[in-house]
């Protein structure tokens, strides 16, 4: 969920379209007494060379000359070091000017003077704020709430601080605060909403979406509402976009609002009812984007795909839209060449997206072009659990265009950057098996079925390894599980055949083989080996029989034998994005 | 005994080997990774094999009759007690470089490690598709004679006991058709009459005129490059079984041994063995991309093919493979003669573990020889380079399609050699990396043969390779194992004593071998029966199983020397280690 643009201003934290500086200077002049600053502007009965100094600085300020300010507020300090008012007014000129980090020392100084200073507090916070410690900020935005709570800047700051921070609750907490003396705060408002519906408080959020259904102000109510589509809580923002629309009747913004709240709420064809007549008029794009997005979820293909060509060629520089307009045409063998030239365009417009890279080299990588795939995932950078999705990408790129051997030190990346991802465990152990080294594939198979253990090719892959590592029991484990998928066909059957023979246990090999035939009635290793089975038994005249159908059904194989094994091709990726073939029949070289 | 075969028992294992079980013998486990006990060296060069392999192309193969290259021959055709090395040549479609044409060539050995060129003065000199080579004195004279297969009519030289040879193919009936492609061979006395036999197999029915070219169809094309074409495809063929009359002919008994009755394949390596310790010798055979057959003795002159029944025609999972060279040999100490066949890429070898009563199963990757799938591996054979008696196995590789160079993939046309150390419990280590760079080294393998070409004690391996030099692997022991070198000498049996059997007891470590012609790929090791020691000095029983039926039993023998056995017990010490 992302939050609403928050925009920092100088001084501190403010709301969009909120106080201006002049405003935060006019409080501060005035010296309201919650904030405790006192700023003499008459001159006592003894001029005070420092006030006098201060008191320059101050008018230079609201000049907006902050150097010449500094200079002033400087001359106070020489005047008189021990002077925190003078000390906190040049941290306040330098903060504008800023100078964050000097205006940490001084203000941090001025606090060591008196270490009551709400003014030296709340300015340090932005200090440090500025200067990336978001930590100390909030320790002393709190100290200002504490000593004057229910003021709405320090309230509010404090609580934008702490939403960064994942503190909603206590957030939440400081909102309230700032609504019970500004009710009226589009912002504060905005945010209390937000939050208390990112925290399920649904009961406590709704007076105020009333009441911002009540804001006059259009600007402010669909701020609010942008505000809750990004949070993700689209129901609000329906009736607070509806209640936009029906009062201040349509406009484009209400409208795109609107329909990003219908997106939201999966209310595809109001979405596109909306839309649809305003598009040809919207030369942005964006109305033709959003019908595309509302299109694609209603499972409507062909219209999507029209919207997105319409919202790129209305903004060539529309990245999101040739993302679209890629992943749909991806779907189509046809347009792949256009497909791949989209999402190579959306990469072009946002280099720092991962998701477009990911998406693009997952493309290749399915139509078999590694070294393509190669070079795209390269460029992707990202971190934690979505460096695992690149990283195995990354490894199966490199298993086709390089080997297995470079392969592995990625692959065994990948499923630490992200443990849970199944087919990694499953790529090490085709690279293992590739390598020869039976014992480890076993391994990396076993944990790719144990995480997916609803994966049939998973499961096989490793009865498969187990079983060339001379496990049996374990192979017997994996290759019941795959027997007993949904979809498990004669080569499942086979392998769990073969491994019974292999253990002594002839009768259930032939019921296993006999399943495996009936599957797949094509499978002449299935025929050998119930053969064999047979010959365990004794039954010398089944032994017989089952070889002559084998050499029957090797006859009828010949061409198509012949044609694969002279025509026999390195692994290409498509295959390797499915799973690992590891046929229990061949040795599945690289 | 009844002619109506063995049946097959009940209960015989499809699962992995129980080699610890049925082991009689107990020998130490090999620690992985440690060292060799031996050193192995490529001394073709100054040993003076002076020999260039021609088979066709060397960067490109029109034709698949380029492919298959020659075998090799160990073979101490003076009976000096010293093995001499006949090399066999191919031939090409283009004119030769010089005047000279290709020949086959006889190496006579000086004793000092170097050889001499005797095949002009042999009588050995023939120029033609030299295909296999097999060794057995098949008129009882004493001296062996060498029967060479060819693309053309085969060659069987009579040794006139006198350094010089006497072709007598046509004479002898043996010479086979003018255009029929042999391979394999051996000698045998598959009926015990005391004459040996000979068995030929055959590759593709081929023929210049009605050759395509490369990437006519689908069976011409590897990995989308064109190459040439077969074997599939082409016609196939049967072997031939002949029969000694005694008198210098033979007769061709293939229809009558029921050896006909199997057709459509594309033999190349045999292996005559005893599989199933009948007494009676068995063939097994090699056959490209159509399965492996057995063809086992029914003693009353005729065979019947059983290979799918006994689980030696397919891979484990029952798929066709390329198959070109074999080799026997009881590795688990079982008692049983166990088997393995080379194959092509992508397949591996196989060992196939004989269960007893000659029921095998597939235990390649079991017993960890499983690892090396890239190779196109040809000539093959168990031998105990170490002494420690353990049957370790070596293959020599060589790609067939030259043209693969030119498109960078991941198989390259010459190849290393692969050894892998038994390790005494079932299971093998690949130590090529450790042998060095006589095994490493690139080439283009296909014939070998083993043999002590020096009589240190140490078996030696000799490889033709295609298109190139030979190569020489002599075998030095830095171990103080110790073994003995046996040679059998029928009477009452073939003079060779192809067929013998022998058991070598030294206190618990059990061995058997048998005296074979042919085997690996279409070449011929040394006729003497090698058997490594460990640390034993001395034998305590070897039980001699000749193939007229007698039995001897010799005790009490010393180890590291040569020693003579005739049949009947006489046992003569040929010469301690050299």
């Amino acid at each position: 969920m992302r939050r609403a643009q928050t925009k920092w201003w100088r001084g501190i934290c403010l709301p969009t379209g909120s106080r201006a500086l002049a405003g935060l200077l006019a409080a501060s002049l005035t010296v309201p007494p919650t904030l405790g600053m006192v700023v003499q502007l008459e001159v006592a009965t003894k001029p005070d060379p420092t006030a006098t100094y201060i008191a320059s600085g101050i008018r230079l300020l609201r000049n907006r000359d902050a150097a010449a300010a500094k200079v002033q507020f400087s001359a106070a300090v020489r005047a008189n070091s021990r002077s925190a008012d003078a000390l906190t007014w040049r941290g306040i000129a330098e903060n504008q000017l800023n100078q964050y980090r000097e205006a940490v020392v001084d203000l941090e100084a001025a606090l060591r003077i008196d270490s009551t200073s709400l003014p030296a507090h709340y300015n340090l916070a932005l200090s440090l704020i500025r200067t990336g410690q978001s930590d100390s900020a909030i320790e002393q935005l709190k100290i200002v709430v504490k000593a004057q709570p229910g003021m709405l800047e320090p309230e509010y700051n404090l609580a934008i601080l702490l939403e960064e921070a994942h503190a909603t609750a206590e957030a939440i907490e400081h909102l309230q605060a700032a609504y019970k003396s500004s009710p009226d705060d589009v912002g504060v408002g905005q945010h209390l909403l937000v939050d208390l519906l990112t925290m399920g408080r649904k009961d406590e959020a709704q007076p105020i979406l009333e009441r911002m259904l009540t804001i006059t102000s259009v600007e402010a109510r669909q701020q609010v509402g942008a505000a809750l589509i990004e949070a993700g809580d689209y129901a609000p923002a329906t009736v607070l976009a509806e209640s936009i629309r029906t009062q201040s009747g349509s406009s484009r913004e209400a409208d795109m609002l609107l329909a990003r709240a219908y997106l939201g709420a999966r209310e595809d064809y109001k979405a596109i009812d909306l839309l649809k007549p305003v598009e040809k008029d919207d030369s942005t794009g964006e109305t033709a984007y959003l019908l595309g997005l509302a299109y694609t979820d209603s499972g409507a293909t062909e219209d999507a795909r029209v919207a997105f060509e319409i919202a790129a060629k209305k903004n060539p520089r529309n990245g999101r839209a040739l993302y679209s307009l890629g992943m749909i045409e991806s779907g189509n063998p046809d347009q792949l060449a256009a497909a791949i030239s989209h999402l190579q365009g959306a990469i072009r417009l946002e280099p720092g997206n991962f998701a477009y890279g990911i998406e693009l080299s997952k493309l290749l990588l399915q139509h078999d072009d590694a070294r393509e795939a190669l070079a795209v995932i390269q460029r992707v950078h990202a971190e934690g659990l979505e460096a695992g999705e690149r990283d195995l990408l990354l490894g199966i790129a490199q298993i086709v265009v390089n080997g297995s051997a470079q392969a592995i030190p990625i692959l065994e990346r990948a499923a630490l950057e992200n443990p849970s991802l199944a087919l990694s465990h499953n790529m090490l152990g085709f690279c293992f098996l590739a390598q020869g080294d039976m014992a480890k594939a076993a391994v990396f198979y076993g944990k790719a079925s144990d995480l997916d253990p609803g994966s049939r090719i998973f499961a096989h892959g490793a009865a498969v390894a187990f079983d060339r590592s001379n496990d049996a029991d374990q192979a017997m484990v994996y290759a019941t599980r795959a027997a007993a998928l949904p979809g498990a066909n004669g080569e499942d059957h086979y392998l769990l055949g073969k491994l019974l023979a292999k253990t002594s246990q002839p009768k259930e090999a032939i019921h296993e083989l006999n399943e495996a035939i009936a599957l797949n009635p094509d499978l002449e290793e299935a025929y050998y080996l119930l053969a064999r089975a047979y010959v365990q038994t004794g039954d010398n005249a089944q032994a017989t029989e089952w070889i002559a159908r084998l050499k029957d059904l090797k006859q009828t194989h010949e061409r198509a034998i012949v044609a694969a094994k002279k025509n026999t091709r390195p692994i290409t990726s498509s295959t390797l994005m499915q799973g690992a073939p590891t046929a229990s029949a061949e040795t599945g070289r690289q | 005994m009844a002619g109506a075969g063995v049946l097959l028992q009940a209960g015989s294992h499809l699962g992995v080997a129980q080699s610890s079980a049925a082991s009689t013998t107990q020998t130490a486990s090999k620690a992985l990774g440690s060292p060799l006990g031996y050193l192995v060296q490529d001394v073709a060069r100054e040993a003076h094999l002076d020999f260039l392999q021609v088979c066709g192309g060397d960067t490109s193969k029109k034709y698949i009759l380029e492919t298959t290259g020659s075998g090799v021959a160990f073979i101490d055709y003076d009976n000096d007690g010293w093995l001499d090395i006949f090399l066999v040549n191919g031939s090409s479609f283009e004119p030769p470089a010089s005047q000279d044409r290709p020949t086959n060539k006889m190496f006579h050995n000086n004793r000092d490690g170097t050889f001499t060129d005797v095949t002009a003065k042999a009588g050995l000199t023939r120029s033609g598709w030299g295909q296999g080579v097999c060794i057995g004195d098949y008129d009882n004279d004493g001296f062996e004679d060498i029967f060479v297969t060819y693309w053309g009519e085969d060659v069987l030289y009579h040794n006139n006991g006198d350094g010089t040879f006497t072709e007598v193919g046509r004479a002898a009936k043996v010479a086979g058709e003018p255009t029929r492609w042999s391979t394999g061979c051996a000698f045998l006395d598959y009926d015990r009459d005391g004459k040996l036999d000979l068995f030929v197999t055959h590759y593709v029915n081929f023929s210049l005129q009605n050759a395509l070219d490369p990437g006519t169809n689908p069976y011409c094309m590897f990995r989308g490059l064109a190459v040439n074409c077969g074997p599939r495809g082409l016609i196939g063929e049967t072997s031939t079984l002949y029969h000694n009359n005694g008198d210098g002919t033979f007769t061709d008994v293939s229809a009558k041994a029921g050896i006909l009755k199997q057709s459509g394949f594309y033999g190349l390596g045999v292996l005559v063995a005893d599989f199933d310790n009948d007494g009676w010798p068995d063939i097994y055979m090699a056959s490209d991309t159509t399965p492996a057959l057995l063809f086992m003795n029914n003693h009353d002159g005729t065979f019947r093919e059983e290979d799918l029944l006994r689980g030696v025609g397919f891979s484990e999972n029952g798929m066709t493979q390329a198959g070109m060279g074999v080799t026997a040999g009881d590795y688990d100490h079982d008692g049983w003669l166990d088997i393995v066949k080379t194959n092509f890429s992508d397949e591996g070898v196989d060992l196939f573990h004989n269960d007893g009563d000659a029921t095998f199963t597939n235990v390649t990757g079991a017993a960890g020889l499983g690892k090396e799938t890239h190779y196109v591996c040809w000539g093959c054979g168990f031998f105990d380079p170490d002494n420690d008696g353990n049957l370790d196995l070596l293959y020599v590789s060589g790609h067939v399609y030259p043209e693969l160079e030119r498109i960078h993939s991941d198989t390259t046309y010459r190849e290393p050699r692969v050894l892998y150390r038994n390790l005494g419990n079932g299971q093998f280590e690949e130590v090529s990396q450790l042998a060095g760079a006589a095994l490493t080294t690139p080439s283009t393998g296909r014939g070998c043969a083993f043999g002590d070409v020096n009589n240190d004690g140490c078996v030696d391996v000799v490889i033709n390779n295609q298109n190139a030099r030979p190569a020489l692997l002599k075998v030095t022991s830095q171990n103080e194992n110790h073994w003995i070198n046996i040679k059998l000498a029928g009477t009452k049996s073939n003079r060779s004593a192809i067929g013998a059997r022998v058991k070598c007891v030294a206190g618990a470590l059990v061995q058997i071998d048998e005296v074979r012609s042919g085997g690996s790929y279409i070449s011929q090791n040394d006729l003497r029966v090698h058997f490594g020691l460990g640390s034993k000095t001395m034998i305590d029983l070897l039980d001699i199983r000749w193939p007229s039926g007698a039995a001897d039993q010799l005790h009490n023998i010393a180890a590291d020397q040569f020693i003579m056995v005739q049949e009947g017990g006489k046992l003569t010490t040929l010469r301690k280690a050299n």
